[in-house]
């Protein structure tokens, strides 16, 4: 993880000021160990000092429950996105479905979806279901590629179904995936749309470069992959949050949230 | 008749042993640099853009599951 904001502070270097972004497709904040222990407010925090800028809710995202996700996602500084998680009682996502990020005068509309068996594990499943992929992205894509120069899609749903969707959507630009946690070793391209995925547990850091033309449109692309090996130091800030909630979570006192972000 | 039989033995060990001996030693150390990324997904990165032309740069990740230190 610091080891990863020090490559991300490479990059923001090596690009002055043109624009970026940062994104997640999913399962990111809870699963492993103090990450889990604490809530996800380490990986959060973490995650707002990287500079990310949304999130695509993945099922280890919700296997405290999609009020406790709803929670975390307040707190946060990116925005946490699912169009086709919703409740039962309402219709209406408990997550915003899109998000419209300008940077640098390009208007990058971003809309997230969520995995099919994403509610598996979540302790209030029965309030909530994943609507199908498909409709979803019929109800919302006209609306996001209105608002924007262009439109990413951010995935938890898999490869297999990126590509069908990307297919589907001419709208779609890019799709940044997740779920098979399968690092591709060049993107796949479906009507010229890019898909990318990276392997999982945080090994990798893409890096995919969208060339545009004057109306902002994207008109090329690349994609390279960053493995996160020794030669990045860790980033001392991060480190030192990773630190003190380690230090909190051994606590024989507490291990609450609270206390670790002293 | 003798040396040139030994000569020819000799010549023929060095050739064998050097065969023998090549990529048997140690993997060459990698060179890296702080500051250069390694790239892995190496195919697409010989594109090029436009001279000009304005980049958008998206950084992402996947899965990583809460995970503070996967080489740890």
């Amino acid at each position: 993880m610091a080891r990863r904001a020090n490559a991300l502070q490479s990059i923001r270097q090596g690009i002055d000021d043109a624009p970026l972004l940062v994104l997640d497709a999913g399962n990111a904040l809870l699963g492993y160990g103090t990450s889990y222990e604490q809530g996800g407010a380490l990986t959060r925090e973490a995650m707002d000092l990287m500079g990310y800028d949304a999130m695509a809710v993945g099922g280890v995202d919700l296997e405290l429950g999609v009020a406790h996700l709803r929670s975390v996602a307040d707190e946060a500084g990116f925005a946490v996105l699912s169009a086709n998680l919703v409740s039962r009682d309402t219709g209406l996502p408990p997550f915003s479905p899109y998000v419209i990020i300008q940077r640098a005068g390009v208007r990058v509309g971003i809309l997230g979806l969520t995995e099919d068996t994403a509610l598996d594990q979540a302790p209030d499943a029965e309030r909530y279901e994943v609507l199908a992929y498909d409709a979803t992205l019929a109800a919302y894509i006209d609306d996001v590629a209105s608002q924007s120069d262009l439109v990413v899609l951010l995935s938890h749903v898999g490869l297999q179904d990126d590509k069908l969707l990307a297919e589907t959507y001419d709208a779609i630009d890019v799709v940044i995936g997740g779920r098979n946690a399968r690092r591709l070793l060049a993107p796949e391209s479906v009507n010229g749309t890019p898909i990318v995925q990276l392997g999982a547990r945080g090994e990798d850091l893409g890096r995919l470069e969208i060339a545009l033309d004057g109306d902002n449109r994207p008109i090329a692309s690349r994609w390279q992959v960053i493995a996160l090996g020794p030669e990045f130091a860790d980033d001392p800030e991060v480190a030192s949050l990773v630190h003190r909630y380690r230090v909190a979570a051994q606590s024989p006192t507490s291990s609450t949230e609270a206390e670790a972000a002293d | 008749m003798l040396a040139s039989v030994r000569a020819f033995l000799a010549v023929w060990t060095l050739i064998v042993a050097a065969g023998m001996f090549r990529g048997c030693g140690p993997l060459p150390t990698p060179t890296t640099s702080p500051t250069v990324a390694p790239a892995i997904g190496a195919a697409p990165t010989a594109v090029a853009f436009p001279e000009g032309a304005p980049v958008l740069t998206i950084a992402h990740t996947n899965d990583v599951r809460g995970e503070v230190d996967p080489c740890g």
